[in-house]
């Protein structure tokens, strides 16, 4: 029984650590796919149960790896992918004395900050934000 | 050999659909647990392994909605704890 569940808790605890390489990618403003550490732990355990399964490993021990990696590095490219088909935005910092949101908020008003005015999807603008991205 | 590869396509296809609703979510300004799309996709693929591994179905069609579920709902436990100034789900 308890083996049994071996599998399930290596994806368990591999992803958990993924999580707080995350969190330290936010904090530290890591907000590229290129950048993030996550990214490269990612590809380190694909790689790692690929050459697992290359050699007389137990299955229930490579796939957790070899799937976990491989979901976390396929959800950065369905990311990347969104973002490369939608309008590229750049976040913009309103420093004048209007009245408006926009003026008050630091550039986030109803126009998203955008320089392209794109009043839609903004994915420029959650850039800096310090947690909610990639 | 179609078939060997039929567990991986699984995954990257799950994988990429969850990288999507991702960005929806972060376009959404969605970025806390009870507001993320992706996150029950997550729980629902995690589910929908551990009910097709109940009813007997192939290991290896099983094993990318469990791991690759299981992985990412252990992410965001993960960034919970690591979440400085009080734990949430905002992966």
């Amino acid at each position: 029984m308890a083996l049994s569940l071996l599998p399930t808790g290596i994806s368990v605890l591999a992803g958990g650590v993924d999580g707080l390489l995350r969190q330290n990618d936010a904090n530290n403003g890591r907000t590229m796919i290129h950048q993030q550490y996550s990214t490269y732990y990612e590809g380190g355990l694909l790689v790692l149960g690929g050459v697992m399964g290359m050699f007389d490993v137990h299955p229930d021990l490579f796939e957790p790896f070899l799937y976990g990696g491989g979901f976390g590095i396929a959800s950065k490219g369905g990311q990347w992918a969104m973002e490369q088909a939608s309008p590229k935005a750049t976040t913009t910092t309103t420093t004048g004395t209007g009245t408006g949101a926009a003026a008050t908020g630091g550039g986030r008003g109803p126009g998203g900050g955008s320089a392209l005015g794109n009043p839609g999807i903004n994915y420029g603008a959650y850039r800096d934000e310090p947690a909610g991205v990639l | 050999m179609a078939l060997e590869l039929l567990p991986t396509g699984v995954s990257v296809i799950a994988g990429g659909m969850d990288g999507v609703l991702r960005a929806y979510d972060d376009s959404r300004g969605a970025s806390l647990f009870p507001k993320q799309y992706s996150f029950y996709y997550e729980a629902a693929l995690t589910i929908a392994g551990g009910a097709l591994a109940f009813v007997g179905s192939e290991s290896e069609l099983t094993h990318p909605f469990l791991y690759g579920g299981t992985w990412r709902i252990g992410s965001r436990l993960g960034y919970w704890l690591g979440t400085p100034g009080g734990p949430h789900f905002g992966l």
